[in-house]
């Protein structure tokens, strides 16, 4: 068995850890390193460079960006599905749309940012959600925001096509059939009435940004869970001061705000806890 | 849980009962529509019915109407590579209630199977 790397001062892998945690808050120790250098010498190949010590060298004299994009975008598995998390959704539909039309009725529309939207499922998915909900409820306009700090995968999710495999991931068969049409390579494609609910852009979430919102909910979900505390507390801040009064936040299955943020009532549905600004 | 899983390649049967090993289901195979019917027909207490379209002796599609006809109410899951939405969505009316797409992953073919029955215990 290949021992872990051990990280040294100005080892590569020291290096890029640290390059990538002073961008995008995503820590890489030692329970986790040796992911990051099978990423890094993806990396290298693609750059056709010879190795991690040479990659180094060359990023001491200045990173250039296309650079930068290539080794950010490795830092992060994109890893997602059509209704990860099915309870989520399920709580999304019966308890929370419900909430935010009670909580602003007659409002023009109502908003929803899927803040790390990776490859694009989740925010299909709650397009999909939103157009179940639109058959009883068709006068309530609803507008989705998805954002990645990751152009690559934005412009994949833009294109909304997806492989047979990524398509049987959580999707079930009757949704597939009536939102997507199949293309001639056997991909898959969402459909533009789907499509078209949602805008796309780039943002990184522990970088500045200008303010987005109001929004009646976030979805930020197995995000925060690489990021240190502080960048935690920050990043919650900011998302609450996004929200409408009494919005939802909702973050992934095994995250949680307590000891980040005391701006939200934790509330249960569908056996599925979602954070109700106070 | 049982499971009865209908497909005229022996490879298939193979691959899905190694999946299956220390999971608490009990697989049965059979090799085409006709054997599947005539197994029903002695012993319907399945929870699962995992069905072929291209087999000799009877079709995927000709079995689900046979199943539906006798008033069968073992829910069916399709398993093929037909991928034709048409096609899809034919089994869907015929009273298919989910479609596996060949090729599939592990975690794809059980994702598809809890989604009909449940986890199994």
């Amino acid at each position: 068995m290949t021992a872990a790397p051990v990280l040294t001062p100005m080892s590569p892998m020291d290096y890029f850890s640290k390059f990538i945690e002073k961008e995008l808050g995503i820590i890489y120790d030692s329970t986790n390193i040796y992911q990051l250098e099978t990423r890094i010498n993806g990396v290298c190949k693609a750059l056709g460079v010879a190795d991690t010590n040479e990659l180094h060298q060359k990023c001491l004299a200045g990173v250039p960006s296309t650079w930068k994009q290539l080794i950010l975008d490795t830092a992060t598995n994109n890893e997602t599905s059509f209704f990860r998390d099915k309870n989520v959704f399920k709580a999304i539909e019966s308890f929370v749309l419900p909430q935010i039309i009670a909580n602003r009725k007659n409002a023009i529309a109502y908003r929803l940012w899927s803040v790390a939207c990776s490859t694009g499922q989740e925010p299909y998915t709650l397009s999909m959600i939103i157009k179940s909900f639109q058959k009883e409820n068709p006068n309530l306009k609803f507008e989705i925001l998805a954002s990645d700090f990751s152009q690559r995968v934005l412009d994949r999710s833009k294109t909304g096509v997806y492989s047979q495999l990524e398509i049987q991931r959580g999707l079930p068969t009757n949704l597939l059939l009536k939102y997507f049409t199949k293309t001639p390579d056997s991909n898959w494609q969402v459909a533009e009435e789907l499509r078209s609910m949602i805008q796309w852009q780039y943002l990184n979430i522990i970088e500045p940004w200008s303010k987005k919102g109001p929004f009646d909910v976030i979805f930020c979900r197995n995000v925060l869970i690489y990021q240190n505390v502080e960048n935690k507390k920050k990043v919650i801040k900011k998302l609450s001061d996004e929200l409408q009064p009494k919005g939802f936040l909702v973050l992934g299955a095994a995250e949680s705000l307590i000891g980040l943020s005391d701006e939200f009532n934790q509330v249960m549905a569908e056996g599925v806890v979602v954070y109700q600004k106070k | 849980m049982r499971i009865l899983f209908v497909d005229d390649s022996k490879a298939i049967h193979a691959y899905v009962k190694s999946l299956l090993v220390d999971k608490n289901i009990q697989f049965h195979s059979v090799y085409n529509g006709r054997e599947a019917l005539d197994y029903l027909r002695k012993d319907s207490k399945f929870d699962l019915i995992v069905l072929d379209w291209e087999m000799p002796v009877m079709t995927g599609p000709e079995t689900l109407v046979e199943i539906k006809k006798q008033k069968v109410s073992v829910p069916v899951v399709m398993m093929t590579s037909k991928n034709e939405p048409s096609e899809m969505q034919q089994m869907l009316d015929l009273g298919a209630v989910e479609y596996i797409l060949k090729p599939f992953t592990p975690d794809i073919f059980f994702e598809k199977i809890f989604s009909v029955i449940g986890e199994a215990a």
